[in-house]
């Protein structure tokens, strides 16, 4: 099974990359690949609760055993904590970031 | 054996910043190697996937503008690849929103989608890469 990694840094919300990130960890996690999301920089704001598409397809991602990882330090520096994020997604820290990258066939950023 | 394939993802289009230009360069480069490439055109990029159409009469663009606009229009450089091998398939969700998913398209670029045309790119792709600007 081929892992495919999609980093997502650029926030919901009038950032179409941020969505065609998520559209396409959906679809290769469709299509059998071992799909995972990675948000970092502004990106971890995906993972709030907010009203719109983004987070419509990653509850769908999540609610279907898909992978999804938010860094850490990035998302305290930007003043969210773990209680802001939707659940099913795992904060990580600077050392899991690279096993995650590190055990990945492909890496994509959106 | 079968020669290495690169898959490109390229997301931005026309002008907005050089990303196409080292995109058709690094293709090109590959190709004449003799490895295959595989480029999925992703969100602004789709609007390189169709023909232009002509204007008529006086462009009311100063020359040397015209000169400086036309290093970032590789349309045709995409067709030349197309030629040269590679495969080349657009996001039509990205040309919907775009309101150009009815647009002709240039020789060698085909009609595409996430789930279908960029999943076997990635599947038959040895190497990948994605052209993003932050």
């Amino acid at each position: 099974m081929i892992r495919n990694l999609c980093i997502i840094i650029r926030r919901p919300k009038g950032e179409e990359v941020s969505t065609s990130g998520i559209r396409t960890a959906w679809a290769s996690y469709s299509s059998a690949f071992d799909s995972s999301i990675l948000l970092i920089e502004d990106g971890v704001f995906n993972g709030l609760n907010n009203p719109c598409y983004n987070t419509e397809l990653l509850k769908d991602f999540i609610s279907q055993s898909g992978k999804v990882y938010c860094y850490r330090k990035d998302m305290v520096e930007r003043g969210l904590t773990e209680n802001d994020l939707l659940d099913g997604i795992e904060v990580i820290d600077e050392q899991r970031v690279a096993e995650i990258v590190n055990e990945s066939d492909g890496t994509l950023t959106f | 054996m079968m020669p290495k394939t690169l898959t490109i993802l390229l997301l931005s289009g026309y002008q907005e910043n050089e990303d196409p230009i080292f995109t058709v360069g690094l293709a090109k480069a590959v190709l004449k190697a003799g490895y295959s490439v595989n480029i999925f055109l992703f969100g602004n990029a789709v609007n390189m996937a169709n023909k232009e159409k002509p204007i008529e009469g006086h462009l009311r663009i100063t020359e040397r503008l015209r000169k400086h606009v036309e290093l970032g229009k590789v349309g045709d450089q995409l067709e030349d690849l197309a030629r040269m091998g590679a495969k080349i398939a657009t996001c039509h969700t990205s040309e919907y929103g775009r309101g150009t998913e009815a647009d002709d398209y240039r020789e060698g670029i085909q009609w595409g989608d996430v789930g279908d045309s960029f999943i076997k790119f990635l599947v038959t792709g040895d190497v990948l890469i994605t052209m993003s600007h932050g």
